[in-house]
């Protein structure tokens, strides 16, 4: 299997084979199909590695959407878990359960999730048990859930006026490295502090319930790799809008 | 775990889901729709409607299980966050709001290719439990009725008094 592999690879490849048979809960069996399956499909994936809990999911970047997918243990056995952020951060968070609740209303796949954050977030999960897969579903329920992402998630994000999931990931996915970084030259030219006030939450995904834990931090360990290190125009507030003039009375004054 | 595909396993039908769900729940499984080519499947509990249907989407043959729990909530302000929590909680499916009446309604899918009467049961008592446990909570917390209920009152309501 790791004929032809760089020396890396094959030592990567090598702790992926030892994580997988030696801390996950889900057989090993499961992950071996399911990894046959990602690379008969021919989607490009990446192991997420967990110091702790070993193998958590793998994580494929598609272009507007981070996607996580990981098999967990359930009620009723193994699950195949598939989740995505939708966006990180957003303008109207007071639009947002509406929103999530239009979509929750209209999507035929999963569920969309939104967590306050900060930052506040919307993002995708689904989960079915393994045993109902095969590989055709498999591939089937990946381009549904690839669909669906587009047709509900958008307008979704859309209607919250979110931020792309790799905007704002850097900052967020490690508070303890943004409190001990210096300040930026900028932070004394009159511009707020970047926000790295609200930046000691953690991931909003791993805040999630006990159900769907496991497959936003698939997600969320991927945005934290992907996202664009130290982009100042990320962190920049939305300038303030001019204040608005109110119109007098139409019509004739009264005295 | 036997992974292997299995392409030419048919999708079953609507008679065929209703057979398997019967010899797996004690209650009376009932049909929905015409009887040569029934739509839907459904089992009345104490406390609300669940059905199941098959639909293709996106290429993808799933059986959708659904019920709509509660309506008429009293307070219309909180169930949009304890509609967000609740799906924070889930397991799977997803709550959801309907209009006219405003009704809470719970949906789950579930790959139907690989059904068969055990796996289909065991989806079912999960589906029942997921929506037993939140529904009640959302029911009362909302101050709503549920929805047999207003069934149930609209059918009096429509039957003639002697």
């Amino acid at each position: 299997m790791t004929a032809g592999l760089t020396p890396e690879a094959t030592a990567d490849a090598n702790a992926e084979a030892q994580a997988i048979d030696l801390v996950s809960p889900v057989p090993a069996e499961c992950w071996r199909a399911l990894r046959g399956w990602l690379d008969r499909l021919g989607v490009d994936y990446e192991p997420n590695l967990h110091d702790e809990l070993g193998l958590t999911g793998y994580a494929v970047r598609l272009r507007n959407y981070l996607l996580g997918i990981g098999l967990g243990v359930r009620s009723t056995g193994p699950a195949l878990t598939l989740t995505a952020v939708l966006c990180r951060g957003m303008d109207r968070p007071q639009v947002a359960l509406a929103a999530v609740d239009r979509a929750n209303g209209q999507v035929r796949l999963g569920q969309v999730l939104f967590f306050p954050g900060p930052p506040a977030e919307l993002s995708f999960f689904a989960t079915w048990s393994f045993d109902l897969l095969d590989e055709a579903t498999f591939a089937l329920l990946f381009d549904a859930v690839l669909a669906e992402l587009n047709d509900v998630g958008f307008p979704a994000v859309m209607a919250v006026r979110g931020y792309h999931p790799t905007d704002q990931a850097a900052p967020w996915a490690d508070p303890e490295l943004q409190a001990e970084a210096p300040e930026a030259p900028d932070a004394s030219d009159g511009e707020p502090p970047a926000d790295t006030g609200t930046a000691t939450g953690t991931s909003a995904s791993n805040e999630a319930g006990t159900s769907n834990e496991a497959g936003g931090s698939d997600a969320t360990s991927a945005s934290g790799e992907a996202g664009a290190v130290g982009d100042p125009g990320a962190l920049r507030d939305p300038a303030p809008r001019p204040p608005t003039r109110r119109r007098g009375p139409r019509g004739p004054r009264r005295n | 775990m036997d992974t292997r595909p299995h392409p030419a396993m048919p999708v079953p039908d609507i008679e065929t889901l209703r057979d398997w769900l019967q010899s797996e729940i004690d209650e009376e499984v009932v049909r929905f729709g015409a009887a040569p080519k029934p739509l839907a499947l459904g089992v009345w509990y104490a406390t609300h409607l669940q059905v199941a249907r098959i639909e293709t989407r996106h290429s993808l043959p799933l059986a959708v299980l659904q019920t709509t729990f509660c309506a008429l909530p009293r307070r219309r302000r909180a169930v949009l966050p304890l509609i967000a929590h609740a799906n924070q909680q889930l397991e799977r499916g997803r709550w959801f709001v309907q209009q006219e009446p405003l009704r809470l309604t719970y949906a789950m899918e579930v790959p139907a290719q690989r059904l068969d009467a055990g796996r289909l049961g065991r989806e079912w008592r999960r589906f029942y439990n997921e929506a037993v446990a939140h529904g009640i909570e959302l029911t009362l917390r909302l101050r709503a009725v549920t929805y047999v209920d207003l069934l149930r009152q609209k059918r009096r309501a429509r039957e003639p008094t002697s």
